[in-house]
C-alpha cells in the first residue's frame, strides 16, 4: 500500500525534476525554445552560440542548482528528525558560520587560486561542526540541547570575525554577497566536485532512513530497539555536516531551504523518511532551480542572491501551509 | 529454557547511590513485580536490566551472555521494554509504529515482509489494538497508545519483557486485560513489571521484589513479602493484608496513620 504510494511520489517527482531542467535551460537573457534543446540533445544542428548558452552556461549551474537544493534539504530534514525539532536546519551546527568565515577569510585576504574560496569555506565549516561537536560532548554524549546551544554560540563567536573581516576588508561587496548566496559562475569543474560528496552522501543517509524514523519515537525507545543512539547521532551528523558544506562551498550561504522545504515535503509525503529523504532530496532540487532562475531573469542582466528568493518566495508560501493547517506542522 | 541472572548491581546517577547490591535471578515464565515507593529506584533498575545506564559495578546475564558486552540491536531482539513516557508528535499510523518493533530483526537493506506484518498483526491482536491499524498514533488516548506500544515491544519478539507502570496510564478494565496479557505472555518469555498498585502485583505476579531507596528489602513469594510489617517498613502505611473472601485474592488495604493507636 504504502511503497506504491511512494513509488508513485517519487516518479512524479523525478518527470518534475526533468520538466524542470527542460523549462529553465530555455530561459534565460536569451530564450531558446524547449524544442530547440530537445534537438540539441538528439543531435539535430543548432546555432553554436546556443549550445553554448546550454553545455557551458545554463546546464551546469542547473546542476549545481539541483545538488544544493537537494543537499541543503536533506540535511535540514536529517537534523529535524535527529534533533526532534522543527527549527533545526543545515546550518545549526555551526556550518554556515564556519563556511562564511572560511569564505571571508579568503576573499579578503584576496587569494585568487582557482577553487580557493570553496576549499576554504568547506574547511571552514568542518572546523566549525567539529568545534560545536566537541564542546556539546558530556561524557561520550551529546544531549541535543547542549548541541544546539553549542552551535548558537559558536556561530555567533565565527559570525564575529566574519563582520569583523568584512569590516577590515576591501572586498566587501564581494564577500556580502558570498554570503547571500548564488549559483552564479557555476561551471562543471564545480559539479564534478560537489557530485560525488553529494551524491553519495545523500545514499548513505537514505539507508539509514528507516532508523531514523525510529529515532522519532525518542532516544531511548530507539535504544530499546536496537539503534546505537550516540554513534548513529554522530554519523548522521557528520552525513548531514559533509553534504551542507560540499553545497555552501560552491553556492554560499543559501537559507530558508533546508529549513523550509523539508517541513513542506513532510506535509506532503507524511513523517517516513524512507519517502521524505528522496523526496525532500528533488524537491528541494527543483525549487532551488527555480529561485535561481528567478535570480538570474528577474533584473537581467543583472543577478540577484538566490538566498531572498528563496526566502522572499518561500516564506509566504510557507506561512500559507502553516496557517491553512489545522493539526500540528511539526510531527 | 532462558535464565536472567541479576548479580549485584551498584549504579550511581554521579555520585548518588540509586541502586545498591541488587540481585535476583529470573527463568522462563516468571512474571516478577517490582515494588516500592516513589523514587526507590524501580525504573533505574529496568533502565539498567535493558543496558539504557550502565551500572557501576556487577553483572547481568542472559541465557550466560553478558548484556553489556552485547550489541545494541542484538540485545533488542531478546529484550523489549515499555516505558512510561511514549510521547509520539509524528503522524506514524499505529501499523507502522508496531511495525518499527521489527527494526532489531531487519538488516540495513530488508524491507519488511509478511513474515514481519504477520508477526505485527498478532501482537496487535494480542494488545486489542487491531481496530487502531489505520489511526495515527498522535490521536490516541494514553492507555490506547500504552497498548500500542505494548503491541511494539511485542513485536520484538522479546525473551525478556520489562514493563515500567504498564497499567498507570489505563482504567479498571484496561489494568486487567493489560495484566491478563501478561499472564498469557509469561509462559514464553520473563516478564518484569515495576507496578504501583499492589493489589495488582499480588495477583499477577509470581514472585515480588520489595525495594526501598535502592535495596532490596524483601523478595520472594507474594505472602512472604507483602507483609504489615514490609509495608509499614517501606510505605509508612498501616495496611491490612488479607485475602478477599470472595476472590481469594491476596490485597492491601491502606487504613493510614489513624490505626496507629490499636
Amino acid at each position: 500500500m504504502r511503497p506504491n504510494r511512494w513509488k508513485l511520489i517519487t516518479v512524479c517527482l523525478i518527470i518534475l525534476t526533468g520538466l524542470t531542467i527542460l523549462l529553465t535551460m530555455a530561459i534565460g537573457t536569451v530564450y531558446i525554445p524547449p524544442s530547440e534543446i530537445v534537438g540539441l540533445f538528439l543531435g539535430r544542428d543548432v546555432p553554436s552560440s546556443h549550445e553554448t548558452i546550454i553545455f557551458q552556461v545554463r546546464l551546469p549551474r542547473i546542476c549545481l542548482g539541483l545538488l544544493v537544493g537537494a543537499a541543503l534539504s536533506v540535511a535540514g530534514a536529517t537534523l529535524q528528525g535527529l534533533f526532534k525539532n522543527p527549527m533545526a536546519d543545515p546550518f545549526i551546527i555551526g556550518i554556515s558560520s564556519g563556511a562564511g568565515l572560511g569564505a571571508a577569510f579568503c576573499i579578503a585576504s584576496g587569494i585568487v587560486l582557482s577553487y580557493a574560496t570553496p576549499l576554504m569555506a568547506f574547511i571552514g565549516a568542518s572546523i566549525a561542526v567539529f568545534l560545536v561537536y566537541n564542546i556539546a560532548r558530556v561524557g561520550g554524549k551529546v544531549p541535543v540541547d547542549t548541541l544546539l546551544l553549542s552551535g548558537i554560540a559558536v556561530s555567533y563567536f565565527l559570525s564575529a570575525i566574519t563582520s569583523f573581516l568584512m569590516y577590515m576588508s576591501e572586498n566587501l561587496h564581494q564577500i556580502v554577497f558570498w554570503l547571500m548566496g548564488g549559483l552564479g559562475g557555476s561551471g562543471w569543474g564545480h559539479v564534478k566536485i560537489a557530485f560525488p560528496l553529494i551524491f553519495f552522501g545523500i545514499l548513505i543517509i537514505y539507508f539509514f532512513a528507516r532508523d531514523m524514523n525510529v529515532m522519532l519515537l525518542g532516544e531511548e525507545a530507539a535504544q530499546h530497539l536496537g539503534i546505537e543512539v550516540e554513534r548513529f547521532k554522530r554519523v548522521m551528523m557528520l552525513l548531514a555536516s559533509l553534504i551542507t558544506a560540499a553545497a555552501v562551498s560552491f553556492s554560499g550561504l543559501i537559507g530558508f531551504v533546508g529549513l523550509v522545504i523539508p517541513h513542506i515535503v513532510r506535509l506532503l509525503v507524511g513523517p517516513d523518511h524512507r519517502i521524505l529523504i528522496p523526496s525532500s532530496a528533488l524537491f528541494g532540487g527543483i525549487f532551488l532551480v527555480w529561485a535561481d532562475t528567478l535570480a538570474r531573469t528577474i533584473f537581467a542582466p543583472t543577478e540577484l542572491p538566490v538566498g531572498i528568493i528563496t526566502a522572499f518566495f518561500g516564506a509566504p508560501f510557507f506561512i500559507y501551509l502553516l496557517r491553512s493547517r489545522k493539526k500540528s506542522i511539526f510531527g | 529454557m532462558v535464565m536472567l541472572k541479576i548479580d549485584s548491581i551498584d549504579f550511581y546517577y554521579g555520585t548518588k547511590k540509586v541502586l545498591e547490591k541488587i540481585s535476583f535471578d529470573a527463568d522462563d515464565g516468571d512474571i516478577i513485580g517490582i515494588i516500592g515507593p516513589n523514587g526507590s529506584g524501580k525504573t533505574t533498575m529496568l533502565r539498567v536490566i535493558s543496558a539504557i545506564q550502565k551500572p557501576r559495578s556487577g553483572s547481568i546475564f542472559l541465557d550466560g551472555t553478558d548484556i553489556f558486552k552485547l550489541k545494541q540491536k542484538e540485545l533488542a531482539r531478546k529484550l523489549a521494554m515499555v516505558s512510561q513516557d511514549n510521547n509520539i508528535s509524528f503522524d506514524f499510523s499505529v501499523f507502522e509504529v508496531v511495525l518499527m518493533g521489527r527494526t532489531p530483526h531487519l538488516g540495513r537493506f530488508d524491507y519488511e515482509d509478511e513474515h514481519d506484518f504477520e508477526i505485527v498483526r498478532h501482537a496487535m491482536e494480542l494488545t486489542g489494538t487491531s481496530y487502531l491499524k489505520d489511526r495515527s498514533i498522535t490521536e490516541l488516548s494514553g492507555g490506547e497508545k500504552q497498548r500500542v506500544i505494548m503491541a511494539r515491544a511485542l513485536a520484538q519478539k522479546p525473551e525478556v519483557l520489562l514493563l515500567d507502570e504498564p497499567t498507570s496510564h489505563l482504567d479498571l478494565s484496561y489494568q486487567l486485560e493489560i495484566m491478563e496479557l501478561v499472564k498469557k505472555l509469561a509462559p514464553d518469555m520473563i516478564i518484569i513489571i515495576a507496578i504501583h498498585d499492589l493489589n495488582l502485583a499480588a495477583r499477577y505476579c509470581d514472585r515480588i521484589v520489595l525495594i526501598d531507596d535502592g535495596k532490596i528489602v524483601s523478595i520472594g513469594k507474594m505472602e512472604e513479602v507483602m507483609t504489615r510489617e514490609n509495608i509499614k517498613q517501606v510505605f509508612k502505611v498501616d495496611a491490612l493484608v488479607e485475602r478477599h473472601p470472595i476472590t481469594n485474592f491476596c490485597h492491601v488495604v491502606p487504613i493510614g496513620n489513624e490505626f496507629k493507636k490499636e
